[in-house]
């Protein structure tokens, strides 16, 4: 296996040294170079291929959100990590948006290295390269048009938006709750959650940091017009996510259950991601009738973007194998399983996607599992009203 | 007085008569004419006594004829009047001129009556005097008229003097228009309602005069000539002819003026009440309009009059609290709700001595018992000499001592602002040297580690206890061991890594005894400070506000200590600075922030320069207002500046901006040098 190319920026050379010297025992596993400005490591980047860049926030010139922006644009493939010493939440949100991990400073070596390493790695088997590309490019997922307004009105409304409508307005949309538990991975931008949902995430960075994110992802997206095609596919999409989301809770145990809505809503990303062009720009040759971009299934940019952005690791893996055949151990059902449990129920109560198969035995056998037999709930009433549920919040 | 018939005239009638007697007459026939003729008559010898009184004297006197020659006539004159008779005796006789004098003679029933007395002397030839002839004629009815008719005259000159006077002096217009209205009379102040003086105004007609209000009023001429009835108090608003720039108010009346029965004119009665309706309209905003509230007070603290704003304030009606002790109505209580004893009242001093007060902060109480703060001043109401009460005017300072509070709040928030900013700052300046030197720490534990196995290494080849090593062996065994352990890079790196960490905690220390120096809350008393060293505290607080944006260059002069309030002058020196940093924001290269200090006679410059964006010169007086800021929200309150003057101010000293659009600013701090405001002893 080659070395992973790990390029570190600060404008503080001490730093830079004390990083090479802490970090001289992964010299085998490693590949390092330092550059003590935004400028010098784009130059750094542009000579030779690179798979993380290490970058401060606040420097003189080029600041960290700007120099990770470019990286994202010029180089999608390279996993962009924020390590610095900044402690106000507000400020970080364009490098937020930019980067994909955030370390404070200090941060211990263990934690430095763990981060890399797992970025060093792509998900993807078959496509790695490909996914880590195309997942790469995107720093923020838009909002579905009909969203867009109660969004804004959440932004517009401070300081006195209720915490409970920003909960409401952020945890059925894709992308923000995507973005928050991205940033609530991390200690950077505050108080961590202790669960992985968003209610917890909202409650725990606070709500001008919220307002702040989703004002920023908001202007990242407003100018970008929506193909008619594309709006109606995400927005039935969504309404899947969202009703498999409701479902899912009553499915999983109270200990997943924040997992697996999260991976319930969260389980078409990577469609998002090619189908609104949320990377580069749309993917050439991705359409609403095709699972592919550029030759890569959207499963395996969804799952390398989670992955990117440091998502919980039940939730990537409950993504990652939403398709794939379950058969759960008596003792529990998992996080994963639970997911595509609701999956297939909520596909057949919406009449079913022919193309996909009907997994009837598999389903049949999921909801034969103890634990969805423990108390006498009717499944697939508890899926009908799931989809009237989440018809209704598509109309609201 | 009479007097004023010639005594020539009857001296001729006299002697003609004389004449003629002593040609056709007997003596007798003589008295009996002189009885028959309706005066009182007599014949008096040269020396005065009476020889003859005809029968009209002794009738109206009351005396006997018998006793003519006894008579003391001058017994008979008004006593008032005796000197004068006398007199004019002795001058007749002394000049042997006829004589004719005027005075009141005694009838028989005791009253005086006036008579015109005459006496001729009567001569032989030329000889001397023989007798004197005298008559008295009853001139009493004459007098009389005479008198009545001079009282009469006198009334009427008086009548019209004080007409006269009236017209000029009252502050009325008089006047008087005819039938065709010419102006036939008119006094000065109804002539100033026209144009030109009342003499110039005679004759001519209102549509000349009053070209302006006639078209107004002429209804009302005709209205009073055909229906011969009076209009009164018509009420006329006008700028007048001779103050046109000036709106005058009139109340005129009108009256027919007749003659015989005969309506020959219009007559006016014109009152200017323009001061009048000016202090009515005062009055009226007084109470109706004015945002304070007003009230006034009798000499025993009870309520006369009540404004709007001060019924709407108290909650009471002026009909509720009318003739009410106001103390006991609205001032019995504290703000607190402690009783306020009327003794202690302000406007207790205003009644008993006379004097205004002024109340920053009582409170009052409505009408529904809440209570609310109030600042208000009183004035005696004076009333002849003598203080009858009191006027008080009030304002309700609750939203004031809201706004005071927020004020309060602000300036704590801009402290927090700084310290917050500041703090995140300070946060990043330690979290920088405690990464690197943990990562050193870090690498010298490693270091430490393979050193001591080469070590080992070497101790083992060393060990002779070990038996017989062949010495290529020994040096092949060190060799590797030195090899991995990198000896060459740890050689060179474990001296500058340690040297890099001793200078991070250095930087830490530093940083953390600026702190403990800039620190607000044992410096809020005044002491001797070296000023410099304060500035360059702040910078190092400061230093990561500043250094991505601006190199800074210090160009410090020898100061003397100065007497000042360190924590506020920080944080002043901090406001400043961060402005400076900010100011560079939008600029492409990096800036220049120089500071500089220097003694300018008795006092201390301090000068901070940037080279930023400049301040419009339109907002250089707005900079310094509370709560103005051109920063986006939440990069800052406003207060900075503000709070810069209040420090500078309250150290005798001045802050000052020079500044160019594009090209910087400057502000220069002075402070003097003693201590003491510059002027002041």
């Amino acid at each position: 296996m080659t070395r992973a190319r790990v390029l570190f920026v600060d404008d503080e050379p001490r730093i830079l040294d004390g990083l090479r010297r802490s970090l001289r025992c992964r010299r085998g596993e490693w590949e390092m170079s330092f550059a003590t400005s935004g400028g010098s490591a784009l130059e750094l980047l542009g000579e030779s291929p690179h798979d993380v860049v290490v970058s401060d926030m606040r420097m003189p010139g080029m600041d960290g959100a700007e120099l990770l922006t470019h990286v994202s644009n010029r180089h999608p493939e390279v996993a962009r990590v924020v390590l610095s010493g900044h402690t106000e939440p507000q400020a970080a949100i364009k490098v937020a948006i930019a980067g994909h991990r955030f370390l404070t400073k200090p941060s211990d070596m263990e934690s430095v290295v763990g981060v890399i390493d797992q970025l060093a790695m792509t998900t993807s088997r078959t496509h790695g390269a490909e996914a880590r590309r195309i997942a790469g490019a995107v720093r923020s997922l838009p909002s579905l048009p009909a969203h867009v307004d109660r969004l804004t009105a959440l932004v517009r409304a401070a300081p006195d938006a209720e915490l409970a409508s920003a909960i409401r307005a952020v945890s059925r949309d894709v992308g923000l709750t995507t973005k928050l538990l991205q940033l609530s991975n991390s200690a950077f931008f505050g108080a961590r959650p202790r669960v992985a949902s968003v209610e917890s995430v909202v409650n725990a960075l606070g709500l001008p940091t919220i307002q702040a994110v989703v004002d920023t992802s908001q202007m990242l997206w407003s100018s970008v017009p929506w193909e008619p095609a594309v709006e109606r596919d995400l927005t039935a999409s969504w309404r899947h996510a969202v009703a498999t989301a409701v479902l899912v809770a009553s499915m999983a145990s109270p200990a997943n259950r924040p997992y697996a809505q999260a991976a319930a809503l969260l389980q078409d990303v990577g469609r998002f991601v090619c189908v609104a062009g949320a990377g580069s720009g749309p993917c050439p040759g991705a359409n609403v009738m095709s699972p592919h971009c550029q030759g890569v299934p959207y499963r395996d940019v969804g799952v390398e973007l989670l992955h990117l952005w440091g998502l919980p690791s039940p939730i990537v893996t409950a993504v990652a194998q939403r398709d794939l055949e379950h058969r759960p151990a008596s003792s529990g059902l998992g996080v994963a399983a639970a997911v595509r449990a609701a999956h297939l129920l909520m596909q057949q109560t919406e009449s079913g996607d022919p193309s996909d198969g009907t997994h009837d035995d598999e389903l049949a056998l999921l909801l034969a599992h103890p634990q969805l037999t423990a108390n006498s709930t009717d499944w697939r009433r508890a899926a009908e009203e799931a989809s009237a549920k989440a018809g209704r919040w598509s109309s609201q | 007085m009479s007097g004023s018939r010639a005594p020539q005239a009857a001296q001729r009638e006299v002697d003609y008569s004389a004449a003629s007697c002593q040609l056709l007459l007997s003596e007798d026939d003589l008295y009996l004419v002189a009885d028959s003729i309706p005066h009182l008559m007599w014949v008096a010898a040269p020396d005065g006594s009476i020889e003859y009184v005809n029968r009209r004297g002794t009738e109206y006197t009351g005396l006997r004829r018998e006793s003519h020659y006894d008579w003391d006539w001058l017994s008979l004159v008004h006593p008032d009047d005796v000197d004068y008779a006398r007199e004019g005796w002795a001058e007749a006789t002394r000049t042997e001129t006829p004589y004719e004098r005027d005075y009141r003679l005694r009838r028989a029933d005791g009253e005086y009556r006036w008579h015109c007395f005459r006496s001729l002397p009567v001569r032989r030839g030329d000889g001397p005097i023989v007798s004197w002839i005298g008559t008295a004629t009853d001139i009493e009815d004459q007098k009389a008229l005479e008198e009545s008719l001079r009282r009469s005259e006198r009334q009427t000159a008086e009548t019209l003097t004080l007409l006269e006077t009236l017209q000029s002096a009252a502050p009325i217009g008089f006047g008087f228009v005819d039938r065709e209205f010419r102006v036939v009379r008119s006094n000065e102040i109804l002539a100033s309602i026209g144009t030109g003086s009342p003499a110039e105004q005679l004759g001519r007609p209102l549509a000349e005069v009053i070209p302006e209000l006639w078209p107004r009023v002429e209804s009302t001429y005709r209205r009073v000539l055909d229906t011969g009835e009076a209009v009164r108090n018509l009420h006329i608003t006008a700028p007048s002819g001779r103050d046109p720039d000036r709106v005058h108010s009139w109340l005129g009346s009108y009256y027919p003026v007749r003659l015989d029965g005969e309506i020959i004119g219009v007559g006016l009665v014109v009152v200017d009440i323009t001061e009048r309706t000016a202090a009515e309209e005062f009055r009226s905003v007084v109470m109706e309009n004015m945002a304070e509230g007003l009230y006034t007070i009798d000499d025993e603290g009870r309520l006369t009059s009540l404004n709007r704003a001060a019924s709407k304030m108290l909650g009471w009606e002026e009909s509720e609290l009318e003739g009410r002790d106001m103390h006991a109505a609205v001032h019995f209580q504290r703000f607190d709700g402690t009783p306020m004893p009327s003794n202690e009242c302000g406007l207790l001093k205003v009644r008993a001595e006379g004097r205004p007060v002024s109340v920053a902060a009582e409170a009052f109480t409505r009408k529904d018992g809440s209570v609310f703060p109030v600042s208000y001043s009183a004035a005696p109401l004076r009333i002849g000499s003598t203080f009858r009460g009191a006027v008080i005017v009030f304002r309700d300072i609750t939203d004031q001592r809201k706004r005071q509070q927020r004020e309060l709040e602000a300036r704590h928030d801009q402290k927090l602002e700084s310290l917050g900013r500041l703090s995140a700052g300070i946060a990043h300046e330690i979290n920088t040297p405690i990464q690197f030197v943990g990562d050193n720490t870090r690498f010298l534990a490693t270091a430490y580690q393979e050193m001591l196995e080469l070590l080992l290494v070497y101790r083992e080849c060393m060990d002779l206890s070990a038996g017989e090593i062949a010495w290529d062996e020994r040096i092949g065994r060190v060799t590797k061991a030195e090899q991995k352990a990198d000896i060459d890079y740890l050689a060179s790196e474990v001296p500058v890594a340690v040297e890099q960490s001793l200078e991070g905690i250095e930087r830490v220390a530093s940083l953390v005894r600026a702190m403990k120096s800039f620190s607000y809350k044992d410096s809020n008393d005044r002491s001797y400070v070296d000023l410099n060293e304060a500035i360059r505290t702040t910078l190092t607080v400061a230093r990561n506000e500043v250094k991505y944006v601006a190199d800074v260059t210090l160009d410090l002069g020898e100061l003397p200590e100065v007497p000042c309030t360190l924590g506020d002058l920080n944080q002043v020196f901090l406001n400043l600075l961060v402005n400076a940093a900010d100011a560079m924001q939008d600029k492409d290269e990096r800036g220049e922030i120089r500071i500089s200090t220097r003694v300018e006679g008795p006092m201390v410059a301090i000068s901070i320069a940037d080279n930023g964006c400049g301040i419009p010169e339109h907002l250089n007086h707005l900079i310094f207002e509370p709560f103005f800021t051109t920063k986006e929200v939440g990069k800052g309150t406003g207060q900075g500046l503000a709070l810069a003057r209040t420090v500078l101010e309250k150290h005798g000293g001045t802050i000052e901006v020079n500044s160019r659009t594009g090209e910087g600013s400057e502000f220069v701090l002075r402070l003097p040098v003693d201590g003491k405001r510059p002027g002041s002893a």
